[in-house]
């Protein structure tokens, strides 16, 4: 029969089509948790991913620390109030809302960094079999692991210290110790040489014992635990240079987001130095983080590919003048100092060039000193919160604060999915 | 992979089956038939052209010609049969004929005029033929001559006013601007809140790609923008558009169809000797409404150079940033930046109207040309049209090649076929779109009006204006950017009448485009432009590929159960599969000469592809029950599983049921004496349940790891983005109830619709705490309700032969909630980059959610004392401050706002209601008519007013300028003295409309050339009753976005339009 025929030819293509029909595609465009937590290669790609995270673009904690330190430290100052969030946090104090993105992102992205350092710590042991290549990644996943939980106690009262659902608050001093802890992890890790098969695929833009030790002095002098920090500062060799990298495709955050456009933000004047804090009008750093080249650059901040210091060797002498000075060594600690003042042959040509100090040989005179060249040598590289509150400069409650928050409400977004453990806002 | 093998071959299969049916003897043994014939007239004598006779119960039928008149031939053997005449806009009738006694039949027909259209047949939503009499919802039809001589070219624009319950919103005045629908209002913030668009069986791609503003942030805050692709349709084919509003009705098409549904019908040939219809229109369009500047010739500050460029001479209005040196030379004139005393000074300069170098007078073409005709077996109908319409901003435009063939081929007595193709190719010229600060408009409002922006240097290149800021002419006249789709949709149908009252029918529909998207940006040839806005030139290309197609399949059957009870049973499987790629490649610092990606020496961005590929399996059933012809009622159900879904969730259920009561087929209606000027009385209820997949991408459940290029290496990156691997659809729960009425012989028809929308697993880009391990994850949360009352009266006050006056009134009300969403007062903020837009709980969608102005208790600005730079205080208008998580408002012990700025619901989006009027006369040969449109009730965020006050710019400097406001005003609003006073933006849109204003002229047969010859002149936008500051409160910088709407950042107008119209046939 015709219709037969016909309803065949009909259905025929129609069952096909049902058969044919698919539900479980796989997602051509990205790799899922499984695969890569699974795999050595995965894993491996996961260091240069913290990197990129904790890097690329104008959300990443990089670029939020330097400029919500910068314009909470009067370091730099806003061009357009059109940039409506960078402007509260430079107006500062209650102008801060939980809800700031300068702040979000760089909460954010700092937790997530350390859940990206988590799951690496958690999956390498069991996926990695070479030791070497083990050994390799766990030493880099500790390290960023401690540069995120660090980072996250200059800017917080209180910080989580693990990645889970309704995570705990821990304050900032447990928050040091664990980075500190995190670092010794990393260094236990570098007894055994970084493996060739990792450093191939993730660069050695990190000279990374140097780069750990120098976070360890950091840290530690944050903490106050003097010695530890003056030992840590000391093991760094200050010939080696460990650098974030950038590129046309993944620009200098500092440099793309803000000083090219000439419409965000841009330095103060004398580093917003003024009174016993002003810098001398020779200072070499002047020309080196105040003055801009032909496309606005300045500083770290010159160019799309220009890098960022890691960490510098000046502040690693600083610290040790700190320590020498707090353990009332005065004469030591302006010794250590004027390694600073006189510097013309710093790693990365940051270059004061002066005559040597002779100031008061006070405690508090020097440790001013050691402030003011802090402020100055380490210009935009996030620490400044930290130092001031340190020092005890003039804070937001003070008369002609230098700061205009001691500490950062948390993010609403925090609050809002996090309520029972979020601590309360700091009043400023 | 294994879809695509299987797909290809069953491909094969039904080309195979076509060939095949290509090589069968088409039937044509001709033999003594029986034939009925004719005229079919209205109810005042006139010939109805076109209108239907089919022969009861078997699939025949034809159409009556010019002169109205008909000939259908009926099987051998038959001796009575029943003939259905119907006819759009008028009551069907039946008539028996008996064919006993001879072999050829006279039966002239006349037609009753019936404004309600209860008899017109429809199938959105019920899958086979029904009368509109059965139907449990509401549904309007739009016919052709409604989409005629509309002054757009774009099918969607000319809806406007014609659809019940429908918010049509042209977003943009671009000659291919965005169209948005909404039906019955949004149902959805992440997804696509349009409905869903069938084009004869096919189900087509509607979404708004953007591959021409890649380098502005045009689309990175929840926007949509640009052109959408129904703009590819072409208006002069469609035949019939119907439009069910949302779930109740829509049930049958399961994940898609929560919007509603859009179905258009495009034209067939009829049995006939060959038509041939040529029309052809030009247009001219320009800006409707100019914006005013400041005209005042003197500006505040002390000018830095001669031609004003150093940084102290940007943004004078609002700040100081005047040099050391200027300071030195004019002291004690306020603090350096933001903040600070403003300069009190003025000096003369020149002011400008930058209008008339952005806008041009636009000119535009409209000419189609259609053959149809054919035979009893064999319908066909071919058309081929071009049009190009220029932009109101220079240097835009759009233009469209389309061509499309319907062939519909008789098989045998119960075997049929048609195939459609239809190919279009739509290109454009295109600026950036708005939200960004190099579009042709930004670029003219975010700078002063102080520089004269045509002058030139010795060589011809234009100089600078305000330093950051770009020269609106460097964008008219420099930048290149072009659009191109090349598109395919075909069908190919069978319809199989195996035995009586079993219908089977199979649609495979391909809708396949291809879109490239080319922007150039030559190099700036002065400096001080910011670098965001791509000062060393910019080039990028873009990629979309769409492809879809659509498997459906359904059988009906339909018996008498008794002579009172009528059963139809439809069954159906439903198999969709799309694809879609994307890809871009971009570059910056441009070589000289070369226009293409070879001209970048700054490879800035990397290459980017992105695939996206998903099906939907979709199965359904439906009773339909009528008793007599007063009572039907209706049940279906269908189940759908998409890929998209979680691997749990795909097996979603979606039920409906509904009733039509016609009480006025009752006898003891149609006896008592009311029926003379009561005509119809239908009650009907429907509910029904349908979702919507868009809000959930192709990948969403699965938690996802990008691998990206980093400085040569590969860096593996979690996205901060969760899988959330028990993702399903929103679930739409509608239920509507209304009558149909009509009195004094159908002259006047009343339709009315209460529904009522709930909305649930309201999908959300719900943000997590950090300290989890990632910042966002798409959940099934909160839920969303629409409610409203849709009304539609048409009256015929006046029918006579030489005399013929109709009016249509169109009155829908809105009312949307947003519930359960968290986020506390602020809710969830829908729109970055500083907008307020947001979704709180207990609120319509995307309400502005921001700071007020302080107020005195009488209402009042509340104002405070702010330092000048000589020493005195001024006083000026500060937010409203207190505690922003209450809301409470506190005032310190002066009097003065204390705490935190407190942000309250500045306005709406939404209108509360929408309206139309049309009216139209006919007078002998002369027709006249008028639409009017309203949407009221409904705000909009001005951003244009907040850049031009800035900069200086807008009337309110202007009053700044010359004392009648005081120094810092402006300042103090735009948030550089105090926080940003947003509610001074926000600013009501409602608006009536002459939508379309249309004078025809019909010469009726001239000679033998032309069979008939239209003469049409009509305007289009021609005028708004609004108090709106902007260009036009019909408008969204956001584009085609469900989320965010209201929004006006240098979007572009819509035009007025004239257009002179001829339409020929032969």
């Amino acid at each position: 029969m015709k219709i037969k025929k016909y309803l065949s030819y009909l259905l025929l293509p129609l069952l096909l089509l049902v058969v044919s029909c698919e539900q479980d595609i796989p997602n051509p465009n990205a790799a899922t948790d499984e695969q890569i937590l699974n795999s050595t290669e995965g894993l491996i790609g996961m260091i240069n991913g913290m990197k990129y995270r904790y890097t690329a673009g104008g959300a990443s904690g990089l670029y939020s620390g330097i400029s919500g330190n910068g314009l909470t430290t009067r370091e730099l100052v806003v061009l357009n109030a059109g940039n409506a969030d960078l402007a509260q946090m430079e107006n500062g104090f209650d102008n801060v809302a939980p809800s700031n993105s300068v702040i979000s992102n760089l909460w954010t992205n700092l937790n997530l960094l350390r859940s990206d350092a988590q799951k690496i710590l958690d999956n390498a042991p069991g996926v990695i079999v070479d030791a070497g290549t083990r050994s390799s990644v766990l030493a880099y996943a500790y390290f960023f692991n401690a540069l995120s939980v660090g980072t996250l106690a200059q800017f917080w009262e209180q910080v989580p210290l693990t990645t889970e659902i309704d995570a705990k608050f821990s304050s900032r001093t447990a928050a040091l110790e664990e980075a500190v802890r995190l670092l010794g992890e990393a260094s236990t890790q570098l007894n055994t040489p970084l493996s060739p098969a990792v450093t191939a695929k993730v660069g050695t833009d990190i000279d990374l014992p140097n780069a750990v030790r120098a976070l360890s002095a950091r840290y530690n002098l944050m903490l106050g635990n003097l010695d530890a920090a003056s030992a840590a500062a000391s093991a760094v060799d200050l010939a080696s240079k460990s650098v974030f990298k950038f590129d046309n495709i993944i620009p200098n955050p500092v440099f793309r987001s803000s000083l090219i456009t000439q419409n965000v933000y841009d330095v103060r004047m004398l580093f917003g130095l003024s009174g016993a804090l002003e810098p001398d009008p020779a200072d070499g750093r002047i020309d080196f983080y105040l003055t801009p080249n032909a496309n606005s650059g300045k500083g770290f901040f010159t160019a799309d590919d220009a890098s960022v210091p890691v960490y510098l060797p000046g502040e690693m002498i600083l610290i040790r003048a700190e320590v020498l000075a707090r353990q009332d060594k005065v004469g030591d600690a302006v010794t250590e100092l004027n390694k600073v003042l006189t510097k013309t042959d710093d790693t990365f040509g940051v270059n004061a060039g002066l005559p040597a100090y002779s100031g008061a040989m006070d405690k508090d005179a020097v440790l001013q000193e050691i402030y003011k060249n802090r402020c100055i040598e380490l210009f935009m590289s996030g620490l400044k919160l930290e130092d001031s509150r340190r020092f005890a400069r003039p804070g937001p409650n003070d008369a002609n604060p230098e700061r205009t928050r001691n500490f950062y409400p948390y993010p609403t977004v925090e609050r809002d999915n996090n309520p029972d453990n979020t601590p309360a806002d700091p009043p400023v | 992979m294994i879809i695509k093998g299987l797909l290809n071959r069953s491909w094969q299969r039904i080309l195979f089956f076509v060939a095949l049916i290509g090589l069968l003897p088409l039937l044509a043994a001709a033999q003594t038939v029986p034939i009925v014939s004719g005229t079919v007239t209205d109810d005042l004598g006139d010939p109805l052209v076109g209108a239907a006779v089919i022969l009861k119960g078997i699939p025949t039928g034809t159409v009556t010609d010019l002169d109205g008149a008909y000939s259908i031939a009926l099987p051998s053997g038959t001796t009575t049969a029943e003939l259905i005449f119907s006819y759009l806009g008028y009551s069907s009738r039946t008539e028996r004929v008996d064919l006993s006694n001879s072999n050829k039949v006279q039966l002239d027909v006349q037609l009753q005029s019936d404004v309600t259209r209860l008899d017109e047949v429809v199938v959105t939503g019920v899958s086979s033929a029904t009368s509109r009499k059965q139907l449990g919802n509401a549904i309007s039809t739009v016919d052709a001559a409604d989409l005629e001589n509309t002054g757009t070219g774009n099918v969607l624009g000319a809806l406007s006013g014609k659809v019940m319950g429908a918010l049509i919103t042209q977003n943009s005045g671009d000659p291919g601007g965005g169209v948005s629908i909404r039906l019955r209002g949004t149902s959805t913030i992440n997804g696509s809140s349009d409905p869903l668009y069938i084009v004869d069986g096919v189900i087509v791609d509607n979404s708004s790609q953007n591959v021409i503003n890649l380098n502005a942030d045009a689309q990175g805050t929840g926007f949509a923008a640009g052109q959408n692709r129904l703009i590819d349709i072409n208006p002069h084919d469609i035949e019939r558009i119907e439009v069910i509003n949302g779930a109740a009705a829509a049930a049958i098409y399961g994940s898609l169809a929560s919007n509603g549904v859009v179905q258009i019908f495009t034209k067939k040939g009829a049995a006939g000797k060959p038509q041939i219809n040529f029309s052809t229109s030009i247009s001219v369009s320009d800006l409707r409404q100019r914006l005013d500047f400041n005209m005042d010739p003197m500006r505040f500050g002390y000018p830095g150079s001669p031609r004003l460029f150093t940084a102290g001479d940007r943004l004078t209005m609002i700040a100081d940033l005047r040099s050391a040196a200027d300071k030195a030379a004019n002291p004690g004139t306020g603090v350096s930046a933001l903040g600070g005393a403003l300069v009190e000074n003025q000096y003369p300069v020149t002011r400008y109207d930058y209008q008339d170098n952005i806008f041009q007078t636009a000119l535009g073409t409209d000419n189609y040309l259609s053959i149809a005709g054919g035979t009893e077996s064999t319908k066909y109908y071919g058309s081929i049209s071009y049009s190009k319409n220029e932009g109101i901003i220079r240097n835009t435009d759009f233009q469209k090649y389309a061509a499309k063939l319907r062939v519909d081929q008789k098989l045998s007595e119960w075997a049929r076929m048609s195939i459609g193709l239809n190919y279009v190719n739509s290109s454009s010229q295109d600026m950036p779109n708005g939200n960004n600060f190099f579009s042709p408009i930004s670029t003219m409002i975010i700078i002063d009006n102080v520089w004269d922006i045509t002058e030139r240097d010795e060589v011809g290149n234009l100089l600078h204006v305000e330093p950051v800021r770009m020269n609106p002419l460097s964008v008219i006249e420099g930048f290149d950017i072009t659009q191109n789709t090349n598109r395919f949709i075909g069908d190919l149908q069978f319809s199989l009448f195996p035995v009586k009252g079993l219908t089977l029918k199979y649609i495979l529909g391909l809708d396949v485009y291809s879109l490239r998207g080319n922007t150039y940006q030559p190099r700036v040839p002065y400096t001080g432009v910011s670098a965001a806005f791509f000062p060393d030139g910019y080039v990028a290309v873009a990629n979309s590929n769409i492809f879809k197609v659509n498997n459906d399949f359904t059988a009906n059957y339909s018996w008498d159960i008794s002579d009172d009870f009528k059963s139809t049973t439809t069954a159906g499987v439903s198999i969709w599969y799309d694809r879609s790629d994307f890809s871009s490649a971009e570059g910056r610092d441009l070589a000289p000469f070369v226009t293409t990606l070879a001209a970048a020496t700054n490879l800035f961005a990397a290459p980017r592809e992105s695939i996206s590929e998903a099906t939907i399996n979709g199965y359904f059933l439906q009773e339909s029950i009528g008793f007599k012809d007063f009572l039907f009622l209706t049940l279906a159900g269908r189940i759908d599983g998409s890929s998209r879904f979680g691997e749990d969730e795909r097996n979603q259920f979606y039920p409906k049921a509904s009733a039509s009561l016609v009480l006025s087929e009752l006898d003891f209606w149609k006896n008592a004496s009311i029926a003379n000027n009561w005509n119809t009385l239908k009650l009907r209820f429907s509910y029904g349940q349908a979702g919507n997949l868009t809000g959930i991408g192709a990948f969403t459940r699965f938690t996802n790891y990008a691998t990206l290029g980093y400085l040569g290496r590969s860096a593996i990156v979690p996205s901060s983005s969760l899988g959330n691997p028990g993702i399903r659809p929103e679930q739409q729960t509608e239920i509507e109830f209304g009558a149909d009425l009509s009195f004094l012989k159908n002259r006047l028809g009343l339709s009315v619709t209460y529904y009522t929308q709930e909305i649930t697993d309201l999908l959300l880009d719900r943000n997590l705490s950090p300290s989890s391990g990632g910042a966002s994850i798409i959940e099934n949360i909160g839920e969303m309700s629409n409610k409203g009352v849709e009304l539609m009266l048409n009256i015929n006050p006046v029918r006579t032969k030489d005399f013929n006056w109709e009016v249509g009134v169109a009155y829908n009300t809105f009312q949307n909630e947003v519930r359960n969403i968290g986020g506390g007062r602020a809710g969830i903020l829908l729109r970055g980059g500083g907008g307020t837009q947001s979704a709180i709980d207990g609120q319509p969608l995307g309400v502005f959610f921001g700071v007020q102005y302080a107020r005195n208790p009488d209402g009042s600005l509340l104002l405070r004392p702010v330092p000048t730079a000589d020493g005195g205080t001024v006083m000026l208008p500060q937010v409203a401050r207190g505690d922003d998580v209450t809301g409470e408002l506190q005032y310190d012990a002066d009097g003065q706002p204390s705490g935190t700025p407190v942000r309250t619901i500045l306005g709406d989006p939404n209108p509360d209601w929408t309206g139309s009027v049309l009216n139209e006369f006919r007078y002998k040969r002369f027709g006249l008519r008028v639409l009017f449109d309203a949407v009221w009730g409904f705000d909009i965020w001005n951003w244009n007013s907040i850049t031009s006050n800035n900069v200086g710019a807008s009337p309110l400097s202007e009053q700044e300028l010359r004392g009648e406001v005081p120094r810092g005003w402006v300042a103090a609003i735009g948030g550089f003295i105090g926080p940003r006073i947003q509610e001074q933006h926000v600013e009501d849109g409602s608006f009536i409309k002459l939508r379309e204003i249309g004078f025809t002229y019909n010469a009726g047969k001239i000679g033998n050339v032309f069979s008939n010859l239209t003469i049409s002149l009509m305007g289009r936008n021609l005028v708004s009753f609004d108090d709106y500051t902007g260009y036009d409160p019909e408008t969204n910088s956001a584009g085609q976005s469900s989320k965010v709407r209201g929004d006006d950042f240098g979007n572009v107008p819509i035009p007025r339009t004239f257009q002179l119209g001829l339409n020929a046939s032969f």
